[in-house]
């Protein structure tokens, strides 16, 4: 199976090394080749010119798209060069490259697309902020409720898709937020939704980027644009 | 209607007209939009010549005042053209968002084949 690694970047010049070389390393300890392309979403900092320095396989977006227009490159750019499995992998080290296998087998296995989850099993040693777990756990009730289908962890952002859910998302993907929407979607329309249990860790550098004020207007729409997408997306089975 | 109000407010539809025509003829502005403002201007100057027709369209609306109706349905129109921006806003946005995303993949792929010759 071909497998592609998305990794959006947005002003990660400390940490896009590090993540690369977990790649290099998981393509080392592995039977399984893996590649991945890094989508520099305008950053202002060093990002491109270590990726070039490096000879990283990188896209620079010509202006900064926010972290949806930039997954989505990832997923045209999966789809042009056919791939089987498309996964995304935050350039911020949250992600754990050793659950790789585990995502690609469940592909593998017949799902549609795979989440990662922190808050299946206790794995996680990084859960984040108690309020922000609160947000999640909102947002994972008002999918079970319009969906009928439990998602623990609707915002990771670690998730692997095979190659119909590329094809979609290379079509339409959500650009201002992401993961819960796009999730939603997939269940309405009838795909394989799979959740399993990694690990993550803290952000190695720098800061996340939904910040504490406009969380309240996040919630809001985040809230609505779930409920629109369930009553929309319901009668395209 | 006071001769005064009635020819200033005349002197100042023309010349939001002349500036709407001079938009159109520096290309800042398409005919599209361009007919939809100065249809508001006719239906404006109408109303300044004849404002027996606000009267009476008020009064079978049920109004107390004429002012009232004015201002409701400036308020109406006004939130009406908002909503049309913020749509084609959003429009807009995923056109460039589309273009982004091509280019760069495109520039991606021409300079990778670059590398390789």
């Amino acid at each position: 199976m071909k497998v592609l690694m998305i990794i959006p970047a947005y002003n990660e010049e400390l940490n896009i090394e590090n993540t690369v070389k977990k790649i290099i390393k998981y393509n080392k300890e592995s039977t399984n080749k893996i590649d991945y392309v890094i989508i520099n979403d305008g950053s202002t900092d060093g990002t491109k010119q270590i990726c070039e320095k490096n000879n990283y396989n990188v896209i620079n977006l010509i202006h900064n798209l926010g972290i949806g227009g930039a997954v989505q490159t990832g997923y045209k750019y999966a789809l042009e060069n056919n791939y089987d499995v498309a996964m995304q992998f935050d350039g911020d080290g949250q992600h754990d490259e050793n659950y790789i296998d585990s995502l690609v087998k469940e592909i593998d296995n017949g799902a549609n697309f795979v989440i990662g989850s922190r808050f299946i099993e206790d794995l996680s040693e990084f859960k984040s902020s108690s309020t922000r777990r609160m947000g999640i756990k909102i947002l994972s009730m008002l999918i079970k409720i319009c969906t009928g289908k439990k998602i623990y962890d609707p915002t990771s952002g670690f998730r692997a898709a095979d190659k119909k859910v590329i094809r979609l998302f290379a079509n339409h993907y959500p650009t201002e937020y992401p993961e819960p929407e796009s999730t939603t979607e997939l269940i309405k329309r009838g795909l394989k939704v799979k959740e399993i249990p990694v690990k993550m860790h803290k952000r190695e550098f720098g800061e996340s980027s939904i910040k504490p004020l406009k969380s309240v207007y996040y919630m809001f729409s985040v809230c609505l644009s779930i409920i629109i997408t369930s009553i929309s997306a319901g009668g395209r089975k | 209607m006071n001769i005064n109000l009635k020819l200033s407010l005349i002197i100042l539809l023309i010349l939001q007209l002349v500036l709407i025509i001079n938009r159109v003829k520096r290309k800042k502005m398409t005919m599209k939009y361009a007919s939809f403002w100065i249809l508001l201007i006719i239906i404006m100057s109408i109303v300044v010549i004849f404002p027996g027709i606000v009267f009476k369209l008020s009064n079978i609306a049920g109004f107390e005042e004429a002012s009232n109706m004015i201002f409701l349905l400036g308020f109406f129109f006004l939130f009406y053209v908002s909503f049309i921006i913020t749509t084609s806003i959003s429009i807009q946005n995923e056109k460039i968002k589309t273009l982004i995303q091509e280019v760069s993949l495109l520039k991606e792929s021409v300079e990778k084949n670059g590398k390789k010759d």
